[in-house]
């Protein structure tokens, strides 16, 4: 609780900067065994330069207001663990610059007893690193690995979404206070993530807005959490590279995808992989840097293609080889009129078998 | 002393015939018209004292009064002048006005007394058939073929003194007209000109080409949506030289639109099915129609013919939301001086627009830098209502320029001659058992809505038709499907 009120006091009412706070934190160990009243008195006013601002009058604001703030953090479900707590995330507990005090929401106490794996990547991917991004993550679900993202568009989003879809356990941590849903897409994915037993996660404890800066210096948490950071995809300015940076600092397993080396969003994982990462060739080799075995999974049903035509399956056989195609292309390879190619797209397209990647690519759906 | 003379007035696209009354008595000096004048029928009492006096007839110095009926009507023009004229004449010689009782005038008169055209004059010659008057008094330019109107005398004239000296012998003589036969050899003649621009220039997006093919047959509005340079500029460009030619009636509703809103005198009718591609800034009144005169806009003047909207999310909003009705009723209501003005506006809605604000969302060769925030405001600039208007939407993307060739398929003869005789051929057919279970299924899948449903319906009939087929397959359903476009959206 000490901790909590120590947060709360530099946070809101003397206006610590991250300087000062390293600075106290180096004198005094921890949080909550910093000393006040003698902060105030001597060691704040003099790292500001002769103690010409009162910090007396904030403080015994702080004082006052600090049952207030408890109550609605436990009104809205926030809770909040130290270094010092036995479920901090043994994980961080190692990192350089480790939150001193970490909110959360939803269950956080998996954690320490489950595998955790960081899948980070572009907000503005290709089809490809979606359904990377989605299966991979449905996957670890199934073998009951917790999924880390940053609830960002995109990659992020998909990583969530799939681990839902198996009804997994996914944590999302914001650059955002843990009850400001940033971006407002994903309100619906905040809360089926908390419905599934996952949680959020933030160093901010309410409704504050993120700067630019937060974003990069957030994801420390994310490859902190993890075991394995993978990153999907990435351009060469991507904040992912930022994360996959902090992982290897932290000494964590980086996989990334490769990708296609014209394609924008692949030239930084390409490069990650080029400076040493792991490149993701199958889903298994993330297993077994975890030291998990591939669980045995019922085949997937038999695909019905007894609706489809002759031709259709032709046409499905080739989408298949190429797993994205140009449909002009594809009317080329197969020899076949426009039309008949487009008649043949319809029905696969309507009955699921794939879907469009781009604005003239198709992508086929069925393994 | 007192006369009637018969003129017309425009409104919306029709004429109207009203009288003019004029009185002459003894009194101060003194020239007055009532019945609601415009300025510009103000103005008319000028140029008509001017005129008489060239023409060595000045005003009678007396208490002259002229009176349009009916007087609520609002009248403009400057076609009265020529009418008021002969009214001032005709009150002083009874036997004038009697000779004039059953002949229409229109005309608008230059100071020296020359006789000039007027626009709208096909919609003013409409009127007076209506009304029964078949001798109509005109300006020698605006003489109209002999194919419209041949039961109609139309007496031209370039000057004032020559009407007045043939009416007062009583020896006018209708002027003649040229033949049909002349305007088929002018349009032949435009059609034989090489045409310096094909279909067949395009490389590769075949897909557009038949979505147009099919648009143009079904009357089937259409939507293109591709990153800058995939061609979709290109391919509106060279609509024209697939249209098929309009038959007499639209020719007639076209040439009457287009003779009110362009100040230049049309006398013959208007050959070529109208194009109009209005630039995106345009306002809402030039769009629609309207004005202080209420004049047809782009939409109406695009009747029967193709409004070409190049980089459809760069209009006003308030212009693309303005096409709703006009879309759906094929007319445009106007509200001029407290009465209603109906303009046709029937329409083929081409469009084309970037896939987001960067233009290159979706593409495969650049990438998308919109943030997610310009993505959601480019989304919205188009409403749903709008959407629901366009029957087919084309994605399109870039073509690489190697390994294309230009299909001599959709060269601009070919799809022309198929557009004409899908058109020729076009009825409504039904769907055949296999592909109307297929619907049903989609449609309880939840992949197609009933909106999309009677759409969609459309679209495969006309590529039936296409196809020289008496009845919906499979085959046409499922292309009408991918063209509709609403897969990609999924």
């Amino acid at each position: 609780m000490k901790a909590l009120f120590s947060d709360y006091c530099m946070r809101y009412y003397l206006k610590v900067s991250e300087k000062e706070k390293k600075i106290l934190m180096r004198q005094y160990g921890a949080l909550d065994s910093i000393d006040w009243e003698r902060s105030i008195h001597e060691d704040l006013p003099m790292m500001r330069g002769g103690g010409s601002a009162n910090l007396k009058a904030p403080y015994q604001k702080a004082l006052a207001h600090f049952d207030a703030y408890k109550e609605k953090l436990t009104s809205n479900g926030v809770r909040f663990v130290s270094p010092k707590d036995k479920h901090y995330p043994q994980n961080l507990s190692y990192i350089e610059d480790a939150p001193q005090l970490l909110f959360y929401k939803g269950q956080l106490a998996p954690i320490n007893t489950k595998k955790t794996v960081a899948i980070i990547g572009a907000r503005k991917p290709s089809g490809y690193g979606l359904r990377v991004a989605h299966d991979l993550s449905e996957m670890l679900a199934r073998h009951d690995v917790t999924v880390v993202s940053g609830l960002a568009l995109g990659i992020d989003a998909a990583a969530h979404q799939g681990s839902l879809k198996d009804k997994g356990r996914t944590f999302a941590v914001m650059a955002t206070g843990v009850l400001e849903v940033y971006p407002k897409q994903n309100a619906l994915l905040y809360q089926e993530i908390l419905d599934n037993g996952g949680c959020i996660v933030s160093e901010k404890p309410l409704f504050e807005k993120a700067m630019r800066y937060d974003f990069p210096f957030r994801n420390r948490i994310i490859s902190g959490l993890a075991d394995i950071v993978i990153v999907v995809e990435a351009s060469y300015k991507s904040g992912s590279l930022i994360t996959a940076k902090y992982a290897a600092d932290q000494g964590k397993h980086v996989f990334a995808l490769p990708g296609n080396i014209f394609s924008e969003v692949n030239q930084g994982t390409n490069q990650l992989i080029f400076e040493g990462a792991t490149p993701l060739i199958r889903y298994k080799d993330v297993l077994e840097a975890l030291a998990l075995t591939m669980l045995n999974i019922a085949p997937t049903p038999e695909i019905d293609l007894s609706i489809l035509s002759e031709e259709e399956q032709k046409v499905l056989q080739i989408i298949k080889k190429y797993n994205i195609i140009e449909i002009s292309h594809l009317s080329d390879v197969l020899k076949m009129p426009l039309k008949q190619v487009n008649i043949c797209l319809s029905k696969l397209l309507l009955e699921d078998f794939c879907r469009y990647s781009s604005l003239t690519e198709i992508q086929c759906l069925i393994k | 002393m007192f006369s009637k003379t018969i003129t017309s007035v425009i409104n919306g696209i029709d004429g109207k015939c009203i009288t003019i009354e004029t009185h002459i008595q003894q009194g101060m000096p003194q020239y007055q018209i009532v019945g609601l004048p415009s300025q510009i029928i103000r103005e008319s009492k000028e140029r008509v004292r001017a005129a008489l006096s060239t023409v060595a007839m000045p005003m009678p110095l007396k208490r002259i009064t002229q009176n349009m009926s009916p007087a609520n009507l609002r009248k403009e023009g400057s076609q009265l002048d020529l009418a008021l004229c002969m009214g001032i004449l005709s009150a002083q010689n009874d036997e004038m006005a009697l000779y004039l009782e059953n002949i229409g005038i229109v005309g608008e008169l230059s100071l020296n007394g020359e006789i000039k055209p007027i626009n709208g004059i096909l919609s003013i010659l409409e009127g007076f058939q209506r009304a029964g008057i078949h001798h109509v008094i005109l300006p020698e330019e605006n003489i109209c073929h002999e194919e419209i109107f041949d039961n109609m005398k139309l007496y031209g004239f370039k000057h004032l003194l020559t009407l007045v000296n043939q009416v007062k012998l009583q020896k006018l003589t209708p002027s003649k007209r040229s033949t049909s036969h002349d305007i088929n050899s002018s349009h032949e003649q435009a059609l034989s000109k090489e045409p310096l621009i094909d279909f067949s220039d395009l490389l590769g997006q075949e897909q557009a080409l038949r979505a147009i093919e099919i648009a143009v047959s079904g009357h089937h509005n259409l939507l293109m949506v591709g990153p800058p340079g995939c061609g979709k500029t290109m391919i509106v460009e060279r609509l024209e030289t697939i249209m098929p030619d309009m038959t007499h009636e639209e020719r007639l509703a076209v040439s009457k639109i287009h003779g009110i809103a362009s100040p230049i005198a049309s006398d013959s009718l208007v050959t070529e099915r109208p194009i109009r591609s209005p630039h995106h800034t345009i306002t809402l009144s030039g769009m629609l129609g309207g004005g202080r005169k209420c004049m047809p806009g782009e939409m109406s003047k695009a009747h029967s013919g193709v409004l070409v909207l190049d980089e459809l999310t760069e209009f006003k909003r308030e212009v693309i939301e303005a096409l709703r009705e006009p879309l759906s009723t094929g007319v445009v209501n106007l509200v001029k001086y407290n009465e209603a003005v109906t303009y046709p506006a029937s329409f083929l809605m081409v469009a084309t627009m970037n896939p987001c604000h960067c233009g290159h969302k979706g593409s495969r060769y650049t990438t998308c830098s919109c943030s997610s925030q310009t993505l959601r405001r480019y989304e919205a600039r188009l409403s749903g209502p709008i959407f629901d208007r366009i029957d087919m939407i084309v994605y399109m993307d870039r073509v690489e320029t190697v390994n294309q060739v230009s299909n001599e398929h959709f060269s601009s003869i070919n799809m022309r001659n198929r557009i004409i005789k899908a058109r020729n051929q076009f009825e409504t057919l039904k769907m055949d058992e296999e592909s109307e279970k297929y619907f049903e299924r989609l449609y309880q899948k939840g992949k197609i809505t009933m909106r999309s449903y009677d759409k969609i319906k459309r679209l495969a009939q006309t590529i039936a038709i296409l196809s020289h087929r008496k009845v919906i397959v499979l085959d046409d359903l499922l292309e009408a499907v991918m063209l509709h476009g609403n897969l990609y959206r999924q």
